[in-house]
Parts: structure tokens; sequence; C-alpha cells
């Protein structure tokens, strides 16, 4: 029976997949801030968690980093592969919709900040428009982001 | 570790989302704005990142470049007080023993010293501020004399002093000062096992000091100060008894020399 949530794995493995067609070098740091954007982009479109249900990402030092996926390369270090990394094949089960829900937003951010370096992205999500500096304004210093604060980023950032 | 997968219950991303998007992608973002922060922001990248790893390693609140300046002249005013200590304390402790003032009265002017540093210092600074509350200064301090006055130079160390020297029969109350007096002169005083106990209890404190949450601290903070107190107050009988007035004098000669 096909897998009928999302995690954060399937849409970093997309994005590899993507890359790895467009024939574009992906490091680690691109990833997770790829991932935290396409993450945003659905909860402004959708409302809705496009993967997992709350506290995905952590406050970094760089910004903000997914911990399962951050985990799991941590996990698996010795291999230079992104992909190998990432557990590919629990991820082959997942339904063809959720699969081509993400294809879209993985497109779409693709098409947006595909072609940005790390470090811009980097710099792009410490802005004071985002969830990473609104942390410091919470009377406790939290690790996680809240999808608010990743919605009103997408939004001061992305939108018109 | 591979990630394990939960089956989580009435996930809202369950249900295709695609149905509602318009194919092919519509042009509805930009990346005007985005790349315009983005430029804006390379320039102080580093500092957000001090910032943010300050205010994640302390649990402070450092919310911008203001408060982290701010910080940083706390730090060098932490350092001024170090090394005054540093530069001051051999010439006192060698100011003592020329006097040949006893054990007793050489520890307690040890720890009369803290007590006012971290007393005065007290008001000057925020309680937000956790690396340089009083408390702390006082036990690092007093780490710097356990250090220099045991190592870097040749004096006499301090003699054990039993409660069984004090002649005068005296009330319940004076006994326990002078047992608590026989604790805490021998802790500063940093012999044999004493030395390795406090040295320890005292980086302990320390490392809370730095890496726990203020719920701890003020707990450690509570239990610092009272043996203060107790410093204090002997310390200043000690200095009325033994009218040491040469030797202040010459300590405040050398200090401000």
């Amino acid at each position: 029976m096909a897998r009928e949530f999302i995690t954060a794995i399937d849409v970093a493995n997309t994005f590899i997949t993507k890359f790895k067609n467009e024939k574009k070098l992906l490091k680690h740091k691109k990833l997770q801030k790829l991932v935290y954007y396409t993450y945003a982009m659905c909860l402004y479109e959708k409302n809705v968690p496009l993967f997992g249900n709350r506290d995905n990402f952590l406050a970094l030092p760089n910004g903000p980093v997914c911990k399962e996926i951050y985990d799991s390369i941590q996990n698996n270090k010795k291999t230079n592969d992104i992909k190998e990394c990432l557990s590919q094949e629990e991820c082959e089960d997942l339904d063809t919709d959720l699969q081509e829900d993400i294809n879209y937003y993985v497109e779409e951010i693709y098409n947006l900040i595909g072609d940005w370096k790390a470090d811009k992205l980097v710099h792009l999500s410490h802005s004071i428009y985002g969830a990473w500096q609104k942390l410091k304004e919470y009377d406790n210093v939290l690790f996680y982001l809240k999808d608010e604060d990743i919605k009103e980023e997408f939004k001061n950032l992305f939108v018109e | 570790m591979k990630p394990s997968y939960k089956k989580k219950p009435q996930n809202p991303t369950s249900k295709p989302l695609k149905e509602t998007h318009n194919y092919p992608y519509n042009k509805k973002y930009t990346t005007t704005k985005a790349t315009k922060v983005s430029k804006e922001n390379a320039n102080d990248t580093f500092l957000n990142v001090v910032i943010h790893t300050l205010s994640l390693v302390f649990k402070s609140k450092i919310k911008d470049k203001s408060e982290l300046f701010m910080f940083f002249w706390k730090l060098v005013f932490l350092l001024f007080i170090v090394y005054l200590a540093i530069k001051n304390i051999p010439k006192i402790i060698s100011i003592i023993i020329k006097n040949n003032m006893n054990e007793t009265t050489s520890c307690n002017i040890i720890v009369l010293f803290g007590n006012i540093c971290s007393n005065f210092l007290e008001p000057l600074i925020p309680n937000s501020f956790i690396i340089l509350s009083p408390s702390a200064i006082f036990w690092i301090f007093i780490l710097m004399v356990s250090f220099i006055s045991g190592r870097d130079l040749d004096i006499k160390k301090p003699k054990y002093i039993s409660p069984n020297n004090y002649k005068n029969k005296s009330t319940q109350f004076v006994k326990l000062v002078k047992i608590l007096n026989f604790i805490f002169i021998n802790i500063a005083s940093y012999r044999g096992i004493w030395r390795i106990i406090s040295t320890l209890v005292l980086l302990y404190l320390l490392i809370i000091y730095f890496f726990t949450n203020k719920i701890i601290i003020s707990i450690a903070d509570n239990i610092i100060i009272s043996p203060y107190l107790i410093f204090g107050i002997v310390s200043i009988i000690m200095f009325f008894i033994v009218k040491p007035k040469k030797m202040i004098t010459d300590i405040l000669k050398n200090i401000f020399n």
C-alpha cells in the first residue's frame, strides 16, 4: 500500500533528483534552504505544512535546518554523495498524487531560487523578515521555527 | 540511523493538493525583493551568526548589534577586573607575609576583597547578563587566588585552622560562626583534599553559570550568597580584632600605585 504522508526526505530526494537531471551541484547547505522554502511555499499557499506536523526546522547558525535531513546526512557522513545519505528506498513507496504535489513545489522553488548559491540563500534566511531572526523576539530562546513566521517570511520575500 | 516513518493520523497533506495549482506554473512569485534582502543581509551575516550563537549559548536575549556591543563591553569589563585581580593579589599576599599576619587574617582579606568586589559591582550588572553575575565574579576571583597563591608564588601556604584552637568559650551562635569560618577558610586556603574538592565544586558551579538556564542559576545563587554573608561578617570582625591598619594602607598604596 502506498504511503499517504510526505516526509522531509521525500522533498530532499526530489530536489536531489532534479539537480542530478540538470547536472548541477547540490550541497547540503543549499538543499536545506531549498527544502525550507518549499515548506514555506506550501504553508503560504495551503496553510498546511508540506511534511511533518510542527517543529520541523531548527534554528542553527547557518539558518533554518530540517532535523530529519540533517540527522540522516550526519549519520552517514562517510559517503560524499548526498543521495546515498538519504534513504531512497523507503521513499519510493510514496503515493503518486503526493509525489506530484512535491514535484509542483520543488519545480516552483527551483525556478525561483534554484540558481542561487548556498551563501546567498543563507543570507536570505538571516534577513529581518525571516523566522530565524524572529526567534529572538520570544521570551524563551526557542530552537524551533514557528510555522506562522515561516509563512510570513515567504510572503514578505517572494510575493509581490 | 535511517529515518523511521510513522503513520500520522489525519495529516492534512495526505490529500492531493495539485488540483488547485494552475499548470503550467504561474509566475506569481518574484525574487526581486528576496535578492535585495539577501544582498543587504550579506554584510550583516557574520554579526547575525555571532549574535545568534551567543544567544543560544548563554540563553540570553541578544537581539541586535547594540546588545552585542554591550555584551562585549561587559566582557571587557570582566576581563579588566580579572586583570586587576591578577595584578594585585600577589602584592597583597606578599604584604600580608611581610607583615607577619596570621593565616586567618590573610584568608579573610582575600574573602573580603572578593566580597567587596561582588557586592559593589552588583548594581552595575544587569540580571540578564549571566556571565557577570556577582557570584560568578567572586568564584572566578577565588579560583584565581588559589592558582596564583598555590603555584606561581613561592609563598608559605596557610595552615589548617582547627575549631579547637578557639580557646574562648562561646555561645552556640558564635560556635556555629566559628565552625563555618573554619570550613570556608579551609576552602579558601586550598590545602590538600580541600583544594581538590573546592576546585571541583567551583568548576561545577561555573559550568552551571555558563550553560544552564536561569532557574538553576537562581538556586545556585542562593546557595552561594549565604556563605557570602558569613564570610563578610567574619572577615569584618577579624579586621577589627587584628587592627591591621598598617597593612591596609600598604595594600591600598600598592593597588593604586
